[in-house]
């Protein structure tokens, strides 16, 4: 009769379970400098959130008028410029001084005139843009097009 | 005979647990990646939420009286409030909320940068019916013709405490002088 000599049963189980831990924490710590994070917002993805800003805007004589009227902080606008085919986008911190520092709460609102900025555009679409959470850190993050408010010059 | 062919390969038991790990490494990978796209209720002001100017006392300089009634059907934390000095102005820009009179405006507080409370409490206190004066001097810019108030609230989420504006309740009410 052979005899054969192995692990008791319950320490391989102990051992296999080990194992297993192991090389799932490995393979997620490798996996995660792949994975890009998304920025998140109130704990959604600030893609979502960009859905729930409200605001609404004028721009007449040259003067830029953006009003905060949902419940999402507006840290920044950018305006696409449109003319034609052509397009510009900027920042509305360099064409304008008066954009308030921590951007526009619920209620806040923004004037100021931007006529030199605006040039000939026939059209500008006024593009939030919010600051979401990539795990400790925050991000800005710049909401779709689709999500900007269009004004007809 | 059977040509006995010697294949290699890796032992059961560490093919188990490679999949059992690989199948736990991807179940969090695919929940860290989801779990932002997790539909929740996220707090909204409910309907019929509506405070009213009920007179306005403005002596077309700087000095601005409000009498405000809660008309909705849900007590109201505050308000923010705009004006206009344009005649035809769509938008009404100018925040209010620094030339508040809180010693002529029982309870009032101001809510930097924008909004005014009813009370210093962090709740719902002005209630249906409710009336209230509240008081704006010193406004430097001139004769106002329109004030634009929206109304907001606390809402509870999940133990938290979220202002919440209620735009479907705005108003814009003219000035007279």
């Amino acid at each position: 009769m052979e005899d054969k000599r192995g692990i008791s049963p319950l320490v391989a189980t102990i051992i296999l379970i080990s194992m297993v831990l192991i090389i799932s924490a490995i393979i997620f710590a490798w996996a995660r400098s792949i994975v890009r994070e998304d920025a998140t917002k109130f704990n959604r993805n600030i893609r979502l959130v960009c859905e729930d800003v409200s605001f609404r805007a004028t721009y007449s004589g040259g003067t830029l008028n953006v009003i905060n009227e949902g419940n999402v902080p507006v840290y920044r606008i950018k305006i696409k410029k449109e003319e034609g085919p052509n397009y510009v986008t900027e920042d509305i911190t360099t064409m304008s001084t008066r954009w308030p520092e921590n951007g526009l709460n619920q209620g806040g609102a923004f004037s100021d005139n931007i006529a030199s900025t605006i040039g000939t555009a026939d059209r500008i679409i006024i593009i939030p843009v919010l600051v979401g959470d990539v795990g400790n850190k925050q991000t800005i993050y710049v909401c779709e097009d689709r999500f900007g408010y269009e004004i007809e010059l | 005979m059977k040509n006995s062919i010697k294949k290699r390969g890796i032992s059961l038991m560490i093919g188990y647990v490679i999949l059992v790990s690989i199948a736990l490494v991807m179940t969090s990978i695919v929940f860290a990646i989801l779990k932002g796209y997790i539909p929740f209720n996220k707090p909204e002001c409910p309907d019929n939420v509506y405070i009213y100017v009920k007179d306005t006392e403005y002596d077309c300089s700087d000095s601005l009286n409000l009498t405000l009634k809660n008309k909705g059907n849900f007590n109201v934390a505050g308000y923010f409030i705009r004006a206009s000095n344009i005649s035809d102005e769509e938008l009404a820009i100018i925040d209010l909320t620094q030339y508040l009179d809180a010693s002529q405006s029982p309870g009032a507080v101001k809510l930097m940068p924008s909004g005014v409370k009813f009370q210093l409490t962090g709740e719902n206190t002005f209630a249906p019916d409710s009336e209230v004066k509240h008081v704006f001097s010193s406004v430097p810019f001139g004769r106002l013709y329109s004030v634009e108030i929206i109304p907001f609230r606390y809402e509870e989420d999940k133990s938290k405490i979220t202002l919440v504006g209620c735009s479907d309740g705005a108003i814009k009410t003219p000035l007279e002088c």
